[in-house]
């Protein structure tokens, strides 16, 4: 469905969700990719990301966790956490990784301790959110 | 895939059907990027594992036309597959990444890329990918053909290319140019009748072993290609064909040279090992048992070992440039052609049978000194970081180079060795002797080194030998790509040693088995491991491999699942 025709609701949501900058562009482009031959493509790549992403983010935990110093792995694993995030334009999602790799850069590993608990939140809050959409989508079908 | 000949429908209708890999190892990125390129009407392929990635490309030669790679990937640097495809395949390489600095980008452009994209990547960008194909094209073209006049050139590569007024279109390329095209099919694997196609050079094993001889005659130091080209005797071949390959040569080389001094700082000692065992010019298995143990163990995706072992040969043999030789004989592997991916099967070979460097060495003090390097090269190549056991598999093929070996100039021959091996113990399912020629086998012992990123090295060593294929066990192709671009290779090569391929792959076959069976025997030579997961072997078919994103070896959160998604 495009975006633009959904059911109110669907759309105010939609709408609520660009406008509050949780997400930017790239959604627009999965909404564009999305046709006959793939109805749900959108839901689907979300998905995928978040069943993708809960691994990184439990490996950037357990780094954290038993070798908080390895800096290069933190920024390595949030690195790949922020290509995949940009995937579905999570836009705050990325910006709170970007911040974790700076504090990464200069190893301040209390700064890295709060921007993952920033991180993770985010995740979950835009999780939610588009579970939310989807299922408003769905009704709406 | 396409037919052959100029009225191949995909070449009309260009840029549509424009056969394209996609390399990601983010399963996300993967499905969107598959979908935008269907969009663009490209014929795509995915692949979320480098290796696998060059597995496909090796196994499908000319089966592609562009790969598009992300830079970081688990199991091998971007940039080092860049380089492989760029030697071995020649196809044009677009990189991918989320991180658009500067330096990554010029690193992406020195390795030979055609484009740097940065994530997160517009479907507009990759409608023009095209863009790198056609330029290609017409280069390979203009080298080949470049005595013949425009007209000829643009009808040879415009027709096919372009489907507009301006170029002649329609006429068969003239009889002239097609004998030029037969020609070069000769060394091809595919021997596809497209003119674009052949237009390409394809840097076979000969081809390479002529350029690697010359620039071995000339000294590494003063060559030059047209040196390189004088000295090569090779009539068809243009100046900027030798120019284009020396670069990728040199990069090649550099890159070999680094690692092969981070190797040193690692691991010294095995040198030490390695070096008066090798003097020995016996069995110095201890030696390469222990290295191979220890270099399997150290990293999968470290390809040092070849330098490294090179060095260690170069003590004991009299080759003043062991790196330059350790690089020959990685690019030989690399600029071979065929499609063997020796990544998986030959990683395992920590145990393999220790060969005394010295043997391969030996067997190629007939030839020049950077030869002695690729033997060995070949067998580290095989070894695939992941600990699997294919001990047996090197050893086969050492043993039947050592005695093919003829001129020093048979790099690639013993390249081949490794993936013929497999190859025949697959369909000839014979009983083979024990591993004991293996460990004769110099450049088995090096195989042993186990050089965890080796596949390509071995992998161009199998592609060298991919040149013809008539072979009669074609159906192999069906079988594990690895093993049967072993097959072929090795069967092209060499007929006399099948024989010895056959008794020393018993084992081989023993791990393999065929078809179906395989794919056991493969999870338990190939335990899943933390990098690369569960190997599939069958998983060549890029859009095999991903159907299912969600069957990745990725563990789930099943609450985060859950909680995704609502009935």
């Amino acid at each position: 469905m495009e975006g633009n025709q959904l059911p109110c609701q669907a759309s105010y949501m939609r709408n609520a969700l660009f406008n509050q900058g949780y997400l930017d562009d790239q959604f627009l482009q999965l909404e564009d990719l999305q046709d006959e031959a793939n109805p749900h493509f959108v839901e689907e790549v979300v998905k995928l990301f978040y069943s993708d992403s809960a691994r990184l983010i439990r490996n950037i935990e357990l780094t954290l966790e038993n070798t908080p110093s390895d800096f290069e792995k933190l920024d390595n694993i949030m690195h790949q956490y922020k290509g995949s995030s940009s995937s579905i334009g999570a836009k705050k999602v990325k910006k709170e990784c970007t911040q974790f790799q700076e504090y990464c850069e200069v190893e301040n590993i209390d700064g890295c301790l709060r921007t993952f608990q920033e991180v993770k939140q985010e995740h979950a809050s835009l999780k939610r959110k588009l579970e939310n959409y989807f299922q408003l989508v769905r009704e709406a079908r | 895939m396409d037919s052959c000949g100029f009225s191949s429908p995909r070449t009309e209708c260009f840029p549509a059907g424009l056969r394209v890999l996609v390399v990601d190892d983010d399963p996300t990125w993967l499905k969107i990027l598959e979908k935008m390129l269907k969009k663009c009407n490209y014929e795509v392929t995915t692949c979320n594992l480098a290796r696998e990635a060059l597995d496909l490309l090796r196994e499908r030669k000319d089966g592609f036309d562009i790969v598009i790679s992300d830079v970081n990937m688990p199991d091998m640097d971007g940039f080092k597959l860049l380089e492989h495809v760029g030697l071995e395949m020649d196809l044009p390489v677009i990189m991918m990444s989320v991180d658009g600095e500067t330096s990554r980008v010029m690193k992406g452009v020195q390795h030979g890329a055609c484009d740097y994209l940065l994530k997160p990547i517009r479907m507009k960008e990759l409608r023009n990918i095209w863009q790198h194909v056609f330029r290609k094209r017409i280069h390979e073209v203009r080298d080949i053909e470049g005595h013949e006049s425009l007209d000829e050139m643009m009808l040879r590569g415009g027709a096919d290319l372009l489907d507009d007024g301006f170029f002649f279109g329609g006429d068969p390329v003239p009889g002239k140019k097609r004998k030029d095209v037969d020609h070069k099919s000769d060394d091809r694997v595919g021997g596809d009748s497209s003119s674009l196609k052949k237009a390409r050079v394809v840097w076979t094993v000969d081809l390479h072993q002529k350029f690697v001889k010359a620039v071995n005659l000339i000294g590494f130091e003063k060559v030059g290609p047209k040196k390189i080209l004088d000295l090569m005797g090779v009539p068809w071949l243009t100046r900027e064909n030798v120019a284009s390959h020396l670069q990728k040569y040199r990069l090649y080389l550099s890159r070999l040279q680094k690692e092969n001094e981070l190797r040193t700082a690692l691991g010294g000692s095995m040198h030490s090992d390695l070096s008066p065992k090798d003097a020995a010019a016996g069995p110095g298995n201890a030696s390469l048992q222990t290295l191979v143990s220890k270099s399997s163990k150290q990293s999968i995706s470290l390809q040092h070992d070849n330098p490294r072992i090179c060095e260690g040969l170069t003590k004991a043999s009299p080759t003043p440039m062991a790196e330059a030789k350790a690089a020959e004989i990685n690019d030989l592997s690399k600029s071979s052609t065929s499609s063997i991916s020796f990544d998986r099967s030959f990683g395992q070979s920590s145990d393999a049978k220790p060969e005394p460097a010295i043997q391969v060495q030996y067997s190629w003090s007939a030839g020049a000194p950077p030869l002695q390097f690729k033997h060995e090269q070949k067998p580290q190549a095989r070894a695939p970081p992941v600990g699997f056991k294919h001990e047996q598999k090197p050893p086969l093929r050492f043993k039947k180079e050592q005695q093919q070996q003829q001129a020093p100039l048979f790099v690639a021959e013993h390249r081949f060795d490794h993936a013929p091996v497999a190859v025949h113990h697959r369909t000839e399912n014979k009983a083979s002797d024990s591993p004991s020629p293996a460990a004769t086998d110099p450049r088995y012992s090096k195989a042993k080194r186990g050089q965890p990123s080796k596949a390509t090295k071995v992998e161009s060593t199998a592609a060298l030998f991919c040149i013809q294929p008539e072979s009669p066990f074609t159906d192999c192709l069906t079988m594990d790509p690895i093993l049967s671009s072993i097959w072929n290779s090795k069967t092209s090569h060499s007929q006399s040693l099948e024989q010895n391929l056959y008794d020393d792959s018993w084992h081989i076959n023993a791990f393999l088995g065929t078809g179906s069976a395989l794919a056991s025997d493969y999870t338990s030579q190939y335990p899943p491991n933390p990098y690369l997961g569960t190997i599939d072997p069958f998983c060549f078919n890029g859009q095999d491999l991903i159907t299912d994103v969600s069957s990745l070896k990725f563990p789930i959160d099943p609450v985060i699942d859950e909680g995704l998604y609502i009935a």
